[in-house]
């Protein structure tokens, strides 16, 4: 079932990495839909920053029945989810932290340039089983390639 | 037995000397060899330069760990090795490292790395596949025998991050150089 459709990690200037969870209809209107419904929504992430004393930033934005959820690292990374109504925020910060501690590991890669979407090393182009677990437990994903 | 012993002096040594954290070692070296990577064009030239760095690392960290590791003399070539696996990769890297694979004549063997402290985070990426990331402890090797009197190659010959599963790095003895005191000392 899927319950989530897109996962963007935005850096100082650009996104980092987005991936796409919606089922494979691929309908381009709604996927142009979802990135804009992300990219307004980091406005809000800035306000819900000066509210909120935790990394976790909860449901920082709605558009009709779609939330965001974000976490903001303290580098100022944002990871930003686009999904239904969720009850239980517990997954959505589960989730997150997971992701924070491989992006950590990634950003300390030597061969990775901070801040940007160009990450060279292979593992990082699909989102591998075994490091994304929570992914899986939100949704089968279907990964698009990263341009480089 | 010989082994065990050099693993004992290798966890005494290790103990003894001041550390470091592992990870701003790891990412010093990752800055550093990213910065070569970027200064030279080619592959090759970056591996050579590593090694060269690591043989100027060797020829002055032989004479520290001498003094540190307070061991006898080694008896022979085989001991050596023992030596440098067990003691001094353990006391400056934190590894002990194995030794195998022996040739017939006894000059050249390997040494095997289970995991490889300088390329904790490291993933290399596809275009830099011929990378020997960690080229720098084949140039320390070499050049710590030659300070010893041992003239030796060292190549990489497994890399856990271009996918094998151990990292091997293959000791050649070329040649045993002699003492020599120079021209003006000789007697004629």
């Amino acid at each position: 079932r899927r319950r989530a459709d897109m996962f963007v990690i935005v850096g100082r200037s650009e996104p980092l990495y987005e991936l796409e969870l919606s089922g494979g209809s691929g309908a381009s209107a709604s996927g142009n839909l979802d990135q804009f419904i992300i990219h307004s929504a980091l406005d809000m992430v800035d306000t819900a920053l000066l509210q909120h004393t935790s990394l976790f930033l909860r449901t920082v934005d709605s558009f009709g029945e779609k939330f965001v959820s974000a976490y903001v690292t303290p580098s100022h990374v944002k990871f930003m989810l686009l999904h239904e109504r969720n009850k239980n925020e517990d997954t959505i910060k589960a989730f997150f932290q997971e992701v924070q501690e491989l992006f950590v590991k990634i950003t300390l890669n030597p061969f990775y340039t901070y801040d940007t979407g160009r990450n060279p090393a292979p593992s990082w182009s699909h989102p591998h089983p075994n490091r994304c677990p929570n992914l899986l437990c939100l949704t089968r994903p279907v990964p698009r390639p990263k341009p480089n | 037995m010989a082994s065990r012993s050099a693993q004992r002096a290798g966890d005494v040594a290790w103990a003894r000397t001041p550390k470091v954290n592992g990870e701003l070692f790891a990412l010093t070296y990752g800055a550093m060899v990213k910065r070569l990577v970027e200064d030279y064009t080619e592959i090759d030239e970056v591996n050579e330069q590593l090694e060269k760095m690591g043989y100027n690392i060797g020829i002055r960290l032989v004479d520290e760990f001498l003094a540190k590791a307070g061991l006898p003399p080694c008896q022979g070539f085989q001991e050596t090795a023992e030596v440098i696996a067990k003691v001094a990769f353990r006391m400056f890297l934190g590894v002990a490292a194995d030794v195998t694979s022996w040739n017939s004549e006894a000059t050249a063997f390997s040494l095997l790395l289970a995991d490889n402290p300088l390329a904790e985070f490291v993933e290399l990426p596809r275009q830099y596949k011929t990378l020997c990331y960690s080229n720098v402890l084949c140039g320390v090797v070499r050049g710590a025998l030659e300070m010893i009197q041992y003239r030796v190659e060292v190549t990489f010959l497994q890399d856990v991050l271009r996918g094998d599963d151990v990292n091997e790095l293959r000791v050649e003895l070329q040649e045993v150089l002699s003492e020599d005191l120079g021209e003006q000392y000789k007697d004629d």
